[in-house]
């Protein structure tokens, strides 16, 4: 959730349940998976976290790179003068 | 504040009572311990961005906790149904196993067409087709007990039954009492069938793995439409045509994207609609015969939807049985 706060400067404040919600749709989507995490500093039980499946990670470069070439073709056209 | 901090924390525990169970036990106690986590991070910089927190929760749950409800609903009741065992057969084993289907549906279809088919010109040449037919089945048979009944050798045990029963009506019917026996016959190899199967322990995987999946028993129940689907009225389709070949090919590959797919829910669709396609196009010339009339129509449209209801019903009826014996195990379990 902190990570969403910095990345979106402020912009985007995530809620629990918001941030479950899209994580327990992911899982169903085989996008991301679950890994189990050591002990909590008080060492009361492992902590989980969760990382993106080999699925999560194909899908993740082909949309990075969907949208790099929509940015290009925006730079492209602006230089021409188009817009 | 941390004594305020402790209430909002055990009102939050509270509210997460409003999900439903199994979301809640996935995840709760995470869903407690980020917000606990994020509302002590928040009350480190100020009260007014701890209660701004708490806001941000307040508002989204109510909309977070319909979908949650509407999705985990829709969840439970694919993964009842349509359980996921993801056991994506592979490309060899599933071209295999379709072999004796292969003989019993497209090249049956090519051979009823030549002459020397019939079985009182050449009836040697009959029985070494059903003796091969039966060879292919019971290897697929073993294989498949050998390997403790993948799927791809689910037809293979409803195929064998199947003979079986034809080769105890045949001795039967050659007896001196002549009458017909085939339903009771039926029955009898049937419910021999399952006692033997049930009691062998090499054969036992074969019942143990439908209670985990019962789609399984649905490809194996799909492959007896084969044996509709490749028998051919030779008065409809005089000469060997791709119309006569298209309903068993249809088959076959519904057999084979079947075998391919991981998703269980998919699965069963392509089985369903193999079989919807393959009983409209078998249909097909007779519909064309009898298209003078309205009256011929209805009929034809009539039966060709019965065909296709006890069909499909046929492919559905292990899940919805699977259904009702998983839900009244869990009641029973719950009580």
């Amino acid at each position: 959730m902190k990570d969403v706060d910095i990345l979106s400067r402020g912009e985007t404040s995530l809620s629990t349940s918001t941030l479950y919600e899209a994580l327990s749709r992911l899982l169903n989507q085989g996008l991301i998976e679950r890994v189990e995490g050591g002990e909590k500093p008080d060492g009361n039980r492992a902590r989980k976290a969760y990382r993106l499946s080999r699925l999560g990670r194909q899908v993740l470069e082909a949309e990075t790179t969907r949208l790099q070439h929509r940015v290009e073709q925006a730079h492209l056209r602006l230089a021409e003068g188009e817009i | 504040m941390s004594t305020l901090i402790l209430i909002l924390s055990r009102l939050y525990r509270g509210l997460l009572r409003l999900y439903p169970r199994g979301y809640r036990a996935e995840f709760g106690d995470e869903l407690q311990e980020v917000f606990d986590q994020a509302l002590q991070e928040s009350s480190v910089v100020s009260s007014q961005k701890a209660f701004s927190r708490v806001l941000r929760e307040l508002l989204d749950l109510p909309g977070v906790l319909i979908r949650t409800h509407f999705n985990w609903r829709q969840t439970d009741m694919d993964s009842q149904i349509f359980p996921q065992t993801s056991d994506q057969t592979p490309w060899p084993a599933a071209i295999l196993s379709l072999i004796p289907y292969i003989i019993l549906g497209p090249l049956a279809t090519v051979m009823s067409y030549h002459p020397w088919w019939e079985p009182r010109q050449l009836p040697w040449l009959n029985t070494l087709y059903i003796g091969l037919i039966f060879l292919a089945v019971s290897l697929s048979f073993i294989f498949g007990a050998v390997q403790k009944f993948p799927r791809w050798s689910y037809p293979s045990a409803i195929y064998l039954i199947l003979m079986l029963t034809f080769i105890v009506t045949y001795l039967v019917n050659g007896t001196p009492w002549d009458i017909n026996h085939e339903g009771g016959i039926l029955l009898l190899v049937m419910g021999l069938s399952f006692l033997v199967i049930w009691w062998l322990p090499p054969t036992r995987p074969f019942i143990t793995n439908l209670r985990l999946d019962w789609t399984l028993l649905s490809y194996g129940l799909y492959a007896c439409t084969l044996l509709l689907v490749s028998s051919q009225d030779h008065d409809e389709i005089p000469y060997l045509n791709l119309l006569a070949l298209l309903p068993s090919i249809i088959w076959l590959l519904g057999a084979l994207v079947h075998l391919r797919l991981s998703s269980a829910k998919q699965r069963v669709w392509v089985l369903l609609l193999s079989v919807l396609l393959g009983v409209s196009i078998w249909w097909s010339p007779v519909f064309d015969g009898m298209s003078g009339s309205l009256a011929g129509i209805f009929v034809v449209l009539g039966i060709m939807i019965s065909f296709c209801v006890v069909l499909g019903g046929l492919v559905i009826a292990p899940i919805l049985i699977g259904v009702i014996t998983f839900n009244r195990l869990s009641k029973r379990t719950r009580a």
